[in-house]
């Protein structure tokens, strides 16, 4: 038997030299401390693996069609068997791809692996940062649900900015005046067939790279990248320490491949497939579209920018961090690389990591965006409701009825917009209570056209009485006070007592 | 076609002459090439026709004049003309409908001026909320805060036989407007 | 050893996940999910100022039985269909509200099963005519004056003025009968009995309760006949 199937290797090797091809980039020798940083690449590797494999499944089950995908979706979960584990598989294995990329893009950076003669490595493995990323946004886009049709929205208001030609761009990203089939259509193609082939294209070529230049090695202080001699020395140092890449370096790959697989199982067993959320019809305006957890971050700088630049920043931004991105190496391609000695780019990395995180937290909780139904869901606190004469019991309901509880907190429950009213009677005086409620300003709309003089005095007065125990109302050094007369509610509180 | 040149080593002279080869492969060059370009029309030329076509809006029919009362502002929604049938729902759209004093109607698209987003009306306030990013505009579709860099889009409008009509067919963007 | 171990271990979770079809979370996560029961209504749509779990709020509480007897299940259905007062929205989308006349009669029938239980109308009827102001001013001295203050406003009293014209102007006189009828015991407020210096028996009649409401509604500035 065993020699039988010897023979037929040998047969086929023969012929194909498979073998031949294939042993030397097994063995390859690699340098001996490429231990646990050295597995970020081939997790994403096999995550991109069973996003292709996964894919292609649901592509057997999905209806690329405006009309029919968001119930192809709703078939899948509900009545092929195992459809909803398929697409909580690809959607987390999705996330784990764009985590393991930026892991190991951020471990190549601080390690300074891109420097000579691994430049060409580093800028394919941007473009390979943008491949993953376009496919996670399509993704999201293929779910044609609430979420994907406004997302689209977002993205054409975006194109549309552009000088000169942005309705034309916009209507051939769109692949037409709205938002609908032609548009599903484009993306899926995008989705399904150009940027995975493009992938898989630019996959070979990193891998093709990493073997010509070779693993690098640990950083090391005084190790210095000289283009000059590197490679010769390179070649010296793993000659004499290296160690094959198969099994020595591989068995570690298989180790954290292998965990981190059964995590984004195990995540997709309890947690099950994302979305799709409401239907996409855009006459129900009741959406709240917000993106998947990947742009979250450029969700919230878009609510951040300053106005006046905002659409500079927001058409000149993605191409000068790509063209950054891209030059890096062929700005630094020599010197130190252990991070102890590059201070400018360790700072760099942690700004931007911790900028970008921040973000991301602030897309998840968008401070910014009024709680749409604040205003009749989130009650006035109990313990204020208590203290309330009748005027002020009034105005506190116009805080409700006239939805300012969608941008304002009360004792830390409703928008986070404005700012918590809870104290509110402390630092503002009764005039500039009525003047900020009237004329807005500060990022609040005017209230003086909308209110009548009985709502607008039960407001101030609410919140005139909207401070801690024992704080006096703020009042203006040296102002005249407001007198206490049956058309203007007194500015001393009456004490409150049973 | 023989210019294999492993079996004419050593002083073969069959091997044709450099110019004639520069010849061919000139003509093979530029065959390849114009036939490229005839193929990148309609290729090219269905991804980026969109671009090129221009998208005219119809008058749509929003219904009677009767269904919006004086002094408020309704959600009407509409189907948009001249869609394809795999559009489904999203051949659909909405538009606020703010009808005023003496038949006057202000029509404005669902859509935020920032990024799109669909605004909400609220009519105790007077006010429309964005959900996404909190653009804020007052009850005649100007700006009074947030990002957006201005007012709502406003359709055309106008009364025929008692009913309101909207001149939409597009998706509204900043840089033609509806 | 541990490789196999770890191999059965995911089969054994992925085929106990597989066999129970869709995860709870699933039906979850897909947001806004439709809101079905009357609670949920409830929270939605009234809580605010109702209060969450409608026994004390800015407004009135809706969680007294008396009350829910008192008024008509079709006069509640009225007043959230179509609002009322200065300050009570129109909650129907006819009314450019946010629920349908469906799950407005879904969410009053709720409300009366589950909050009306053993609830008798009050003595006094929910809805009636004003009564005389004089009259009211009388009752209003003698029942209201020693939480309310002087009906001129100047002197507020403990519980502040009900008298003053912006208040006023912001509450129906159906507002103000409600109050007067079933109070705010949620504030700790009396309003419908015992008063302070009267005896423990003392209720206003149906009269007293009209006039009391006619005085109120007299205090109550009046811009070109314009009556909230």
């Amino acid at each position: 038997m065993i020699r039988w199937l010897r023979s037929l290797i040998g047969w086929t090797e023969e012929r194909s030299g498979a073998i031949a091809m294939v042993a030397p980039i097994m063995t390859h020798r690699v340098p001996r401390d490429a231990k646990w940083w050295y597995v970020f690449g081939s997790a994403t590797l096999m995550f991109f693996t069973i996003q292709i494999v996964s894919g292609i499944l649901l592509a057997t089950l999905y209806a690329p069609s405006a009309a029919e995908a968001y119930l192809s979706l709703v078939y899948i979960d509900q009545q092929v068997p195992m459809g909803w584990l398929l697409r909580a598989l690809h959607a987390w294995s999705s996330n784990a791809m764009v985590l393991m990329v930026v892991v190991h893009m951020s471990q190549v950076f601080l390690h300074a692996s891109f420097k000579y003669p691994r430049e060409l490595t580093w800028m394919v493995g941007v473009l390979l940062l943008l491949c993953t990323l376009a496919l996670a946004f399509t993704g999201q886009i293929m779910r044609w649900d609430q979420d994907a049709y406004w997302g689209l929205g977002i993205g054409a208001s975006i194109v549309d900015r552009v000088p000169v030609f942005g309705n034309q761009l916009r209507n051939i990203m769109l692949g037409g005046p709205i938002i609908g089939g032609a548009t599903l259509s484009r993306f899926f193609a995008l989705h399904v067939f150009v940027l995975p082939g493009l992938t898989i294209a630019l996959v070979g070529l990193h891998l093709a790279l990493i073997l010509k230049g070779g693993i690098s090695e640990m950083p090391q202080v005084g190790q210095v990248v000289t283009p000059e001699t590197y490679r010769k020395e390179y070649e010296a140092r793993v000659h004499k320490t290296g160690v094959p890449f198969f099994p020595d370096a591989a068995q570690r790959d298989m180790v954290f491949c292998g965990l981190s697989l059964i995590v984004v199982m195990a995540l997709a067993v309890w947690c099950g497939p994302v979305g799709p959320s409401g239907v996409p019809d855009p006459t129900v305006i009741n959406a709240n579209p917000r993106p998947d957890a990947a742009f979250l971050w450029i969700f919230a700088a878009m609510a951040l920018l300053p106005p006046q630049i905002e659409t500079f920043l927001l058409l000149a931004s993605p191409p000068l961090i790509v063209l950054g991105l891209l030059a890096m190496p062929l700005l630094a391609n020599r010197g130190e690389r252990a991070p102890t000695r590059r201070p400018i780019a360790v700072i760099a990395f942690t700004t931007i990591a911790v900028a970008i995180a921040a973000l991301s937290w602030l897309g998840v909780t968008s401070p910014w965006s009024p709680v749409m139904d604040a205003w009749t869901s989130v009650p006035t606190p109990v313990n204020m409701v208590k203290q309330l004469t009748p005027l002020q019991m009034q105005g506190a309901l116009v805080v409700q009825y006239q939805q300012c509880r969608n941008c304002h907190a009360l004792d830390g429950t409703g928008g986070m917009r404005g700012p918590e009213l809870k104290n509110v009677g402390a630092r503002l005086s009764w005039d500039q209570l009525v003047r900020q409620v009237q004329q807005g300003g500060g990022n609040m709309p005017a209230y003086g056209k909308t209110l009548s003089s009985a709502q607008t005095t039960a407001l101030a007065a609410f919140l005139q009485s909207c401070r801690t125990d024992g704080v006096g109302p703020a009042t203006i050094p040296g102002a005249l006070e407001r007198a206490a007369t049956p058309d203007q509610p007194p500015v001393a509180v009456p004490p409150v007592s049973q | 076609m023989n210019d294999g040149c492993a079996e004419c080593k050593g002083g073969c002279d069959q091997t044709p002459p450099r110019s004639r080869r520069g010849v061919m492969f000139m003509i093979g060059a530029g065959l390849m090439g114009v036939g490229s370009l005839v193929a990148a029309v309609p290729l090219l030329g269905v991804l980026i026709a969109p671009g090129f076509r221009r998208y005219g809006n119809t008058w749509i029919d929003l219904g009677a004049v009767g269904n919006f009362p004086m002094g408020q502002t309704r959600l009407a929604s509409f189907a948009i003309p001249g869609s394809n049938p795999n559009d489904g729902q999203t051949a659909t759209a909405a538009a606020w409908v703010r009808s005023m004093e003496g038949q006057k109607f202000q029509v404005f698209a669902v859509n935020c001026a920032h990024l799109g987003c669909p605004v909400k009306w609220f009519q105790q306030s007077r006010l429309f909320m964005c959900p996404c990013h909190g653009g804020v505009y007052y009850e005649d579709g100007s700006r009074a805060s947030g990002p957006p860099p201005r007012g709502l889009f406003e359709y055309p409008v106008k009364v025929e036989n008692g009913h309101l009509l909207i001149d939409a067919g597009r998706l509204p963007g900043l840089q033609e407007s509806v | 050893m541990s490789r196999t171990f770890l191999l059965v271990a995911s089969l054994v979770v992925v085929t106990c996940g597989a066999c129970g079809q869709i995860p709870l979370q699933q039906s979850a996560s897909t947001s806004e999910a439709p809101v079905v029961t009357w609670k949920g209504l409830y929270a939605q749509n009234c809580s605010g100022c109702h209060g969450a779990d409608g026994s004390i709020g800015g407004a009135r509480p809706l969680r007294d039985a008396s009350y829910l007897a008192s008024v008509s299940r079709n006069g509640l259905i009225d007043i959230v269909r179509r609002g009322q007062g200065v300050l009570m929205p129109a909650m129907d989308v006819s009314q450019g509200g946010a629920i349908s006349s469906e799950q407005i009669a879904q969410l009053v029938d709720g409300m009366m099963s589950d909050w009306g239980q053993g609830g008798k109308p009050h003595v006094v009827a929910w809805a009636g005519e004003l009564g005389s102001p004089q009259a009211g001013h009388a009752v209003y001295a003698a029942t209201c004056q020693s939480c309310h203050g002087l009906p001129d406003g100047v002197a507020a009293g403990t519980r502040g003025s009900v008298t003053d014209p912006n208040y006023l102007r912001l509450v129906s006189n159906q507002a103000l009968r409600s109050a007067v009828i079933f109070g705010r015991s949620d504030l700790g407020g009396l309003c419908n009995g015992p008063y302070p210096g009267q005896p423990a028996s003392r209720t206003l009649s149906s009269s007293e309760v009209a006039d009391v409401v006619a005085f109120l509604a007299s205090k109550r500035p009046n811009f070109g006949g314009h009556t909230p």
